[in-house]
């Protein structure tokens, strides 16, 4: 009953830029999602089919100076 | 009543078995578990003990609450000397022990002496036996436990024990109950070998009358979704504590490769949505709705098949980031060599992690290893490196001494890339830009540590008036908040804070993860007084517990100056204020700590607790806690 507390409460699927702490909602079920705000892109993982977490970033994309290529 | 449990007193030299009960005045000021522990060590263990000699004391306790209608109110504490730091040896673990020891009668053991033969105590419903153990002598965790349900004919008893580590003395060694739960850190698992005790197996009948059970009851289930409800348990859950990597190996705070870098890119396949590709489900302790443990089959390689729980996210650390692994594989068997050879899974992690920076310095080469190459990264060098620490061999016999003494073997040459505080390593994480959780480790009363006083939501940019509803309670505090992890100001109260909430948990024998640690919405203060009412009938007001959870904290700073801290051991290595991090997000990196700001912290720190400046408790600290007999180390 309270899982569905918070997987259907006004954060249903909403989560947090680990860059700007700013809230948004990845597309359901989406891989990855862009922060509106920062635009960081984030990869995307779901406990519940509505709950989201940041999973990760891009790391292809993240950015990596040559000597600290480990 | 939940009231009516005993002390055992237990002389392993000479067999003499004693009991008493608890005295009332006890329970007000020091709750149980860790809070009475601490009292007990000050008082039965003499100054300068050796801590792998027979005048140690050890101590087993469940918490008062251990065993009730109070939900995860199922925590074992144990505590004696520590032979890895010399001062407070202090470990917490879950399971099913802790309830099976107040059901037989028992909430606190105190076991001093030295067996001449291995033995196990055997505690049934008010009775206490010394047993034989020299057929388990030289058995693992799980064959430990196996073997003594096997000899007691009784699958239901629960066991506490120590596998080949504690036996070998390594100074990390744990104790163990179940297939991973551990009262690690401070190597308490030696102190148990030094006394030749393998395990203390336990099976009661007895009954906790609850003093109010339809109200007691009725608050649980409220508790319950007090914590079940918030997002971080509902991860917790899914994923387990490994749900942690990916919020801070993200941001640039776990330790890899020792101390060089901040963060491990590319590591998902250590990630802990992929521990579902082995799990075959989630499992909880005593009285928990949360089931935060993984149980799992290994995959591949030698140990293929092998039937082991967790990993935590420590366990991501030691056998990920800090050795530069990126193998789950190489996490999940890591995980089960610590838990069955008993071994604190954080400090071999480390020690792993700073041998292998040695070696890459040409501080250790192949001649110091017995020809093992410690390159980072390398699976097999890692696991073959837990086998040897586990039983003493070549370095591994350096390493199971510990930071320090390994330190002293190497030489001090080695010292500068040592990551630990007060002779005990860190966690895997990298404080560095984070002022508030590098204080916390400085100043934890057993070395390098985060489940001492870790304000971990102070990691989520809360807004402030949760953080004032939180940290201002209940006695008041008017001074600085601050909600950016990288201030330096107003974060000594929440590193207090956190230090008295986890002491009263710890005292109440509830699990940190029923607390404010991972959601600032989880039971407190005024809770915890509630809870102890219904179920006990004791009355605490807030304020109460807040009292006796500092006075517990300042007999275990009583206990550390006495054997001879001082200020200069509420520090951090030089690295910490050195070398700026390389890694992570723009708000973490080429950040290091600020000494001057960090004095000023450790300052203002010692101001709340009511030390002075040398972080020693003022005469007019210890007559409000009443507890001025318990003199400061001159």
């Amino acid at each position: 009953m309270k899982i569905q507390k918070v997987m259907e409460g006004p954060r249903d699927g909403e989560v947090r830029c680990l860059t700007c702490f700013e809230r948004f909602r990845p597309q359901l079920g989406a891989e990855r999602s862009r922060c509106p705000k920062c635009g960081m892109e984030w990869r995307i993982s779901w406990p519940y089919p509505k709950t989201a977490r940041v999973r990760g970033p891009v790391w292809e994309n993240f950015p990596l100076g040559t000597e600290d290529k480990i | 009543m939940a009231l009516d449990r005993n002390i055992a007193y237990i002389d392993l030299t000479t067999g003499e078995v004693r009991t008493e009960p608890i005295p009332l005045e006890w329970r007000r000021k020091y709750i149980g578990g860790r809070g009475l522990d601490a009292y007990l060590l000050y008082t039965h263990c003499p100054p300068q003990a050796d801590p792998l000699g027979p005048e140690n004391a050890l101590l087993i306790s469940a918490g008062l609450l251990v065993g009730t209608m109070a939900s995860a109110s199922a925590r074992t504490h144990i505590m004696a000397k520590s032979p890895l730091t010399g001062i407070l040896g202090s470990a917490n673990m879950g399971g099913f022990f802790a309830p099976e020891l107040r059901w037989a009668g028992f909430d606190h053991l105190v076991i001093r002496g030295q067996a001449e033969r291995p033995v196990y105590l055997y505690i049934h419903n008010g009775e206490i036996e010394i047993r034989s153990a020299e057929k388990l002598w030289g058995s693992g965790v799980y064959d430990t436990q196996d073997l003594i349900r096997r000899e007691l004919d009784d699958p239901e008893t629960q066991v506490l024990c120590i596998g080949q580590a504690g036996e070998n003395l390594v100074r990390f060694a744990n104790v163990m109950t179940g297939r991973k739960n551990a009262g690690g850190r401070t190597g308490m698992g030696a102190v148990m070998g030094a006394k030749r005790l393998k395990a203390v197996a336990c099976r009661g009948t007895r009954s906790i009358a609850i003093r109010f059970p339809e109200e007691a009851l009725e608050y649980n289930k409220q508790i319950i979704d007090q914590v079940v409800s918030t997002k971080v348990s509902q991860i917790m859950q899914r994923w387990g504590t490994g749900f942690i990597f990916g919020v801070t190996n993200t941001t640039g705070l776990v330790r890899c490769r020792n101390f060089q870098y901040n963060q491990l890119p590319n590591s998902e396949d250590i990630e802990c949505e992929n521990l579902d590709k082995v799990s075959i489900g989630l499992d909880g302790c005593f009285g928990c709705q949360v089931h935060c443990r993984h149980r799992y089959i290994i995959p591949e390689g030698p140990y293929a098949g092998t039937y082991a729980q967790g990993p935590e996210y420590t366990s991501q650390g030691a056998f990920g980031a800090e050795v530069g692994c990126r193998s789950l594989n190489t996490v999940l068997v890591g995980n089960h060599l610590v838990n069955d050879y008993g071994m604190d899974t954080l400090e071999v992690g480390s020690m792993m992690a700073w041998a292998m920076e040695l070696f890459e310095k040409g501080i250790l080469t192949e001649k110091d290893t017995a020809g093992l190459r410690l390159a980072w990264g390398d699976d097999e060098a890692v696991i073959e490196l837990v086998r040897r620490i586990a039983f003493r061999r070549d370095i591994g016999d350096i390493l199971a001494e510990g930071p320090l003494g390994a330190a002293r073997r190497i030489g001090p040459q080695s010292l500068p890339y040592l990551i630990h505080v007060k002779g005990m390593s860190n966690l895997h994480s990298d404080e560095r830009p984070t002022p508030a959780l590098a204080l916390n480790i400085a100043v934890s009363s057993r070395g390098a540590d985060h489940l001492r006083g870790r304000p971990a939501i102070d990691l989520y940019n809360l807004p402030l008036p949760v953080l004032e509803r939180v940290y201002r309670n209940p006695d008041g505090y008017t001074g600085p908040l601050t909600n950016s992890y990288s201030e330096y100001e107003g974060k000594p109260r929440m590193v207090q804070w956190q230090e008295l909430v986890y002491m009263a948990v710890d005292s109440l024998g509830v699990c940190k993860y029923h607390t404010v640690f991972l959601s600032p919405n989880h039971p407190q203060f005024k809770e915890f007084a509630r809870l102890i009412y219904l179920n006990t009938g004791l009355e605490f007001s807030e304020r109460e517990i807040w009292d006796a959870a500092e006075r517990c904290y300042t007999i275990e700073r009583l206990f550390n100056l006495r054997e001879g801290m001082t200020r200069k051991d509420d520090w951090l290595p030089d690295r910490y204020f050195d070398e700026p991090t390389r890694l992570g997000l723009p708000v973490a990196r080429g950040k290091c700590i600020d000494r001057e700001k960090f004095r000023a912290m450790l300052d203002e720190y010692y101001r709340l607790h009511g030390w002075d400046e040398n972080g020693v408790p003022t005469p007019e600290t210890l007559e409000r806690l009443g507890i001025a007999a318990l003199k400061p180390a001159a």
